[in-house]
């Protein structure tokens, strides 16, 4: 390997110490890249074209998945699933985008953050709120007329508080792009506010939209938090996956089943990139920020619209965190610490809290290096041009893998009886690789970001000084970036703590986690030790994130001086 | 110090420089030799190659054939920390969360001698011209203080070489004429051979020993900034550099060309085309107070007067020449002597010594 590295240095310069550390690293990026996401994904390739003994079969696997009757029952029902929530979620979201950014109201970065709160929570929060709301004890059950919430619009109103930060995130990006003097012209020429909508702020995030409605389809059809939880009988792909490689050790059938789960997440990156060429810059060097001009009218509609959206998604959140402090809900309604004694239920208790909690620091500290230095060298270092090229390809593929896809390709590839780090399956370093290799795209845009609006000639000025580059990074890229690289430790610590999909198939009882407990004490019955386990999850996300906003703020006094004008 | 005195030897030597991205030639079999001490400009339009051209002395970017050799050694290859320069680019990249201070020093050797290093950054700062402002960091300046800074940071080692890539043309025009001043009298101080981007041939002229004028990744002429000017070495010189006239004309003679109606004499030998174009300044258009059967004299009719401060302008249309406008620049004090209006008819002599015949049709 080496060796294979080696010849890989950049030939054309003379022997100059600084490009091969360079490479080394670009190369050793690459590498670690590989063994956490490029290797998994190809055993998964390869598993699905063998027997459980490892004999080639060719599309077999792929053929029985087709002709079994429950696994396409499964597959439709993801796709209806997907579609109904999809269609739910995107105008919630942009509604509840246009309230923020297109009026006046007060207290729009408190609204902002009651929208993304979901983020803080674990797919199965909403779930467990949904069954103390309308479950077979639920407070409001009498709403449903003798309905039940287990089953499809159990899933779609647990999903929908799940995918809806997400579509909100890129929704608010398109519409804070906005051209004012667009809308000054629109104005002029006498165009209602309403043709003003449709002629101006709709087709302005078009691409917004669309992409929102991908990232959503994908999610929905790639999680089975909710379904496991309040699906009932309503079977769904990706707990199918599941069931075939935990359930019942059906490695080639999960690898099909996998792989069918890998095609959306294809698809959308397909259809975006498409997208992406067709979309110009929305946004000119000389365009006037959009102000939204005073309105009673619509800043009241906006304020009832945001009132009854938050109260939602506040109530899926909320009502979890409530029911985990009563001690039998709905008959004995007093508050206890009760459910938090996690040694008396299954699921590894405050032992798997902590685990998380490790996972997630480990996560947030190791991977904010990893992300920032794959960021550093792919931006800012000439050299190495292929193992760049490579490393960008790695860095952006995570986008397209579902966490499921990437846990099963763990599996395969770390649990084979041949592969020397099979030793290391199961533990805590593992999961620390699948974590970063799980989020790693967008921590890296992240990144990249930040470091493209650093003067691109930053490395050629301390080159001529004959400083080399790492000295550039530690005294001047490094500092600069503080602010984006807080924000993807932040988000990194919040998605380990939070995820499921990739986690539960590689942990082991012994090295249990606070999100995959949560489901284990669901299945044996302890809602409300699930529910607590979820709300101190929920917690520690909300507070290591204000932490990190603290510690930026401390850390902006001291070291982001220059960014203030004298 | 005049440069050509104390340099004799070539400081930096290019030659047989190549460089193509892709399909396109950014550089053709370029040479060049720079004295020391000399300040040298390259000159042209944007994609010309003066950029790539810097890059590659920089260490920036590698060229696919030629050599490099900074004072007879060869560092066509070397990484940019092994040859000895200073850089300035145009958009000074300083680094902003160090102080004015930090960013000068931030090439000194060796790095924890701060009582040294305080000393060359005040000394450094002296120079450019900002005594003081050691703590200040580089949001809190103006455009042409950073530009200062930036000039001081690449000298601060003592650079046998400095590259400046269009230093100036992010500042607004007052600023730019007397930073230009400061910096042909620092670089005439300090002796230091200078290599300068620019694709403002004003510029280019005001501030170099030597120009260099580029296109299409070719050199089209080397010469000082009034050879430039006065004797352009191509059509492609002629029109890039300064305002002038263009004459459709065809050679009768080996000195002689017909232009309209009118014989024309030049000076200098003619190209071998039979199909020419005469270049002349405005301001070598002689405007005569009365007519005089002389060479190289037409008459014309007076069109517009524009007046432009120090020069003023005028439009006219020699009779004998359809479809042909000529511009004359004279200056106020001529006009008071000698009044024109539009509508007025007027003697012109296109000087024979100023005249230039270039092959080729009409250009625009």
């Amino acid at each position: 390997m080496l060796s294979m590295v080696w010849r890989w240095l950049p030939q054309r310069s003379s022997v100059s110490g600084e490009a091969r550390v360079a490479a080394v690293l670009v190369w050793l990026l690459v590498l670690i890249l590989m063994l956490g996401l490029g290797l998994p994904l190809l055993f998964i390739f390869a598993k699905a074209v063998q027997d459980g003994d490892g004999g080639f079969v060719g599309l077999r696997n792929l053929l029985q998945v087709l002709d079994s009757p429950g696994l396409m029952r499964a597959c439709s029902n993801s796709l209806q699933l997907g579609v109904t929530v999809t269609a739910l979620v995107v105008p919630l979201a942009f509604v509840f985008a246009w309230a923020l950014l297109r009026s006046r109201l007060w207290g729009r970065g408190l609204w902002r953050q009651i929208g993304l709160s979901p983020l803080l929570a674990p797919s199965l929060m909403p779930a467990i709120s949904l069954v103390y709301l309308f479950g077979n004890q639920g407070l409001l059950k009498g709403w449903l007329h003798g309905g039940n919430i287990y089953g499809f619009w159990g899933v779609v109103l647990g999903e929908l508080f799940y995918t809806f930060p997400h579509a909100l995130l890129i929704i608010m990006t398109a519409l804070s792009a906005a051209d004012g003097r667009l809308y000054e012209a629109g104005r002029v020429l006498g165009a209602s506010p309403l043709r003003q909508f449709f002629t101006i702020t709709l087709p302005g995030v078009r691409y917004g939209l669309v992409s929102a409605a991908l990232v959503v389809l994908t999610l929905v059809l790639t999680d089975f938090g909710v379904p496991k939880v309040v699906g009932g009988d309503f079977n769904v792909l990706a707990v199918e996956a599941f069931k075939q490689v935990v359930g019942q050790q059906n490695f080639p059938r999960g690898a099909v089943v996998g792989l069918l789960l890998l095609l959306p997440a294809i698809l959308s990156c397909m259809v975006e990139r498409r997208m992406a060429r067709r979309q110009q810059a929305a946004l000119t060097a000389r365009a006037q920020p959009f102000s939204p001009a005073a309105s009673c009218w619509r800043d009241g509609v906006a304020l009832l619209l945001l009132l009854a959206i938050s109260l939602l998604l506040l109530s899926l959140l909320g009502v979890g965190v409530a029911a985990s402090f009563i001690r039998y809900w709905p008959y004995q309604m007093d508050l206890t610490l009760l459910h938090y004694q996690f040694d008396m239920v299954d699921g590894g208790g405050w032992a798997a809290y902590v685990n998380s909690l490790q996972l997630a620091s480990a996560t947030a500290l190791l991977g904010s290096v990893l992300v920032f230095v794959g960021a550093y060298v792919c931006e800012k270092l000439p050299g190495a041009a292929l193992g760049r090229g490579v490393l960008r390809f790695l860095a952006m593929l995570p986008m397209a893998v579902p966490g499921l896809v990437l846990g099963l390709g763990y599996v395969f590839f770390f649990n084979h009886p041949a592969n020397p780090l099979q030793g290391w399956y199961g533990s805590l370093g593992l999961m620390v690789l699948c974590c970063v290799a799980h989020f790693y795209t967008t921590a890296h845009l992240t990144a990249a970001t930040a470091l493209k609006q650093l003067d691109g000639e930053f490395e050629a000025v301390a080159a001529s000084l004959k400083v080399p580059f790492w000295v550039t990074l530690w005294r001047v890229s490094l500092p600069v970036c503080l602010p984006a690289l807080v924000d993807v430790a932040r988000f990194l610590f919040v998605s380990a703590m939070t995820t499921l999909s990739a986690l539960i198939f590689i942990m082991t009882p012994e090295h249990s986690l606070a999100a995959v407990s949560i489901i284990t004490m669901d299945d044996a019955g302890d809602t409300a030790a699930a529910a607590a386990m979820a709300s101190l999850v929920v917690l520690s996300s909300a507070g290591v994130s204000l932490l990190l906003s603290l510690l930026e703020r401390l850390l902006g006094q001291r070291s982001q001086r220059w960014r203030r004008p004298g | 110090m005049k440069p050509a005195e104390n340099g004799l030897s070539d400081h930096l030597t290019m030659s047989g420089l190549g460089r193509r991205f892709g399909s396109f030639t950014a550089l053709d079999n370029v040479s060049l030799s720079i004295r020391k001490g000399e300040f040298v400009c390259l000159l042209g339009p944007s994609g010309c190659g003066k950029t790539t051209l810097l890059r590659l002395i920089a260490g920036l970017d590698l060229p696919d054939s030629g050599s490099i050799a900074l004072q007879s050694r060869d560092i066509t290859r070397a990484a940019p920390a092994q040859r000895d320069y200073g850089i300035v680019f145009q958009s000074y990249a300083l680094f902003p969360n160090l102080n004015v201070a930090a960013n000068i020093a931030y090439g000194l050797q060796p790095r924890h001698d701060k009582q040294r290093q305080r000393q060359r950054v005040r000394e450094l700062l002296d120079m450019v011209g900002l005594p003081g402002a050691e703590d200040k960091y580089p949001a809190q300046l103006s455009g042409g203080q950073q530009q200062r800074v930036a000039l001081a940071r690449a000298l601060a080692t003592s650079p046998g070489l400095l590259l400046l890539d269009e230093p100036l043309s992010a500042l607004d025009a007052r600023v730019r004429d007397k930073l230009r001043e400061e910096l042909k009298g620092l670089q005439q101080r300090l002796g230091v051979t200078t290599l300068m981007v620019t694709h403002d041939q004003e510029e280019a002229l005001a501030i170099a020993d030597r120009v260099v004028v580029m296109n299409a990744g070719r050199i089209e002429q080397i010469g000082t900034p009034a050879e430039i000017y006065r004797q352009p070495g191509s059509r492609f010189v002629a029109e890039f550099v300064g305002e002038a006239n263009w004459l459709s004309a065809s050679a009768i003679g080996a000195q002689q060309v017909r232009a309209g109606h009118h014989t024309l004499q030049l000076a200098q030998p003619l190209p071998a085309q039979q199909s020419l174009q005469l270049f002349l300044r405005p301001e070598d258009v002689i405007i005569k107070p009365r007519w005089e059967n002389a060479r190289n004299t037409v008459l014309a009719r007076v069109d517009n007067i524009s007046f432009g401060g120090a020069m003023t302008r005028i439009r006219l249309l020699p009779e004998g020449m359809p479809g042909q406008v000529l511009y004359a620049e004279v200056c106020p004090g001529m006009l008071d002597r000698q009044p024109l209006v539009p509508g007025e008819i007027v003697p012109l002599e296109l000087p024979a010594d100023r005249l230039l015949a270039f092959a080729g049709e009409a250009s625009c």
